[in-house]
């Protein structure tokens, strides 16, 4: 159960990429390890908003306000699989 | 990982201390203030290990200084290098000065050496003498001998610039009888005490020329069967014959052109863990006592913005021989003080 009120992070060692190139390629990278993961923009769009600062709720309203009408149900949907994906991959952390 | 080659090169200025002060040296201090102790060379060595098997590349590692054999903990380290999987080839770039039997006999003791690679600046003694002191031409000479007596593959480097531009064509008989394996002719880079001389850099002209002579004779050598082999996979010999360049397969010996490294496949250490994109291009962007491997690749603005080749600037950018060339970003730097300028010696 995803709780709506909570502020997640990336963990330290990870860090998000953009690299402007065509139409950009997104990356986000572990400076411990070396583990590198190639996103597409989406998944790097959603991952900025994880900064520590944002809970789920005001994230999933920034999502609603981007995209339109038709696609917001699947947008949403998308995030909270992300989330949960990050958390078992332990990328991401709720705030301290 | 960004890159698509298996080998990555580490040049690794182990000390900063010399027994020459060549007139064109990109180094500015030659003092053992800053070096480390073997403990820290092995931590800097695990990195190095960390990275190699987490991109499943294979190390190609050139140990130099400052001159490498001033610095007791060499082989020490090599010991410690040769036991790493990921790493397989090692060399050592010295000015040749202090190589005895003594050394040579340490030296072929290691499986992982490949080569040696000793400076020259002149085919003469007179030319190499005024540039890098006197005696050492004859010092290296009888170290080439000596090495290659022994067995071991030698490299010769010559940087080029207008006052040893006249040796190059006897600098490839002498290359030649000396039984050497590699030939690399490098541009002047004006920086460090090289700095000083400035007018020593060629023109784009005398450059062409050069290159030109060079692929020549290389292509003479390779149809005789000579072993020489002269490095030309390097910025701006493309341009030499930009149609050789689409030829797949084409025996090194007589390829030509080779895109920048920097960002791609490979870094420099100095002495104290500094980390720059090249030796040649004196910008820190990070120290390996202090900053992971995989920080310094991943999360290095200069290694990015040299990475995108969007960013190059002048005749650099639309050049449609980018692939295998790209310009070289240190003498761009060196020259204008923008190491994304386009590269001042291109004929182009």
């Amino acid at each position: 159960m995803l709780e709506i009120n909570k502020i997640l992070q990336l963990k330290e060692e990870y860090i998000l990429f953009k690299f402007d190139v065509g139409n950009g390629k997104f990356w986000l990278f572990n400076i411990e390890n070396g583990d590198s993961f190639k996103l597409n923009q989406t998944s790097y769009n959603m991952l900025s908003l994880i900064d520590g600062k944002r809970s789920i709720e005001e994230i999933n309203k920034c999502l609603i306000d981007k995209f339109s009408n038709k696609n917001r149900d699947l947008i949403l949907k998308d995030f909270k699989e992300l989330i949960k994906r990050m958390r078992q991959e332990k990328i991401i952390e709720e705030r301290k | 990982m960004i890159k698509s080659f298996d080998e990555f090169y580490i040049q690794w200025h182990i000390t900063a201390r010399c027994n020459l002060r060549c007139s064109h040296c990109y180094q500015e201090e030659y003092n053992a203030k800053s070096e480390l102790s073997l403990l820290d060379l092995y931590k800097i060595a695990d990195q190095i290990t960390m990275a190699l098997k987490k991109w499943k590349m294979k190390g190609r590692i050139a140990l130099t200084g400052g001159e490498p054999f001033l610095k007791g903990e060499l082989f020490p380290l090599i010991e410690y290098l040769e036991q790493n999987e990921n790493i397989w080839r090692i060399g050592i770039l010295t000015n040749g000065i202090i190589i005895d039997q003594k050394i040579v006999d340490k030296l072929k003791t290691f499986k992982k050496l490949y080569y040696i690679q000793i400076s020259l600046d002149g085919a003469k003694e007179k030319t190499n003498d005024f540039i890098r002191g006197k005696g050492s031409f004859k010092k290296a000479i009888n170290s080439f001998r000596l090495l290659t007596d022994n067995g071991i593959k030698t490299r010769l480097m010559y940087t080029v610039h207008k006052k040893n531009i006249q040796d190059v064509s006897s600098l490839i008989d002498l290359a030649i009888n000396e039984n050497i394996k590699t030939l690399t002719i490098e541009r002047f880079v004006p920086e460090g005490q090289g700095a000083e001389f400035k007018d020593w850099f060629l023109s784009k002209d005398e450059i062409h020329n050069l290159f030109q002579e060079i692929v020549q004779r290389a292509e003479l050598e390779y149809q005789k069967g000579t072993p020489l082999q002269i490095i030309k996979y390097r910025t701006l010999w493309a341009i030499i014959n930009p149609d050789r360049t689409k030829i797949p397969d084409v025996p090194l010996e007589i390829d030509l052109g080779g895109m920048c490294s920097i960002g791609i496949d490979s870094l420099t250490i100095l002495q104290d863990g500094t980390v720059y994109p090249c030796r040649r291009l004196p910008i820190p962007i990070g120290n390996l006592l202090e900053d992971s491997i995989f920080k310094i690749w991943y999360t290095s603005d200069v290694l990015w913005k040299i990475r995108n080749k969007n960013n190059l600037k002048g005749k650099c950018n639309k050049c449609e021989l980018i692939p295998r060339c790209s310009g070289c970003r240190a003498i761009a730097y060196a020259m204008t003080g923008d190491y994304l300028s386009e590269d001042p010696q291109c004929w182009k």
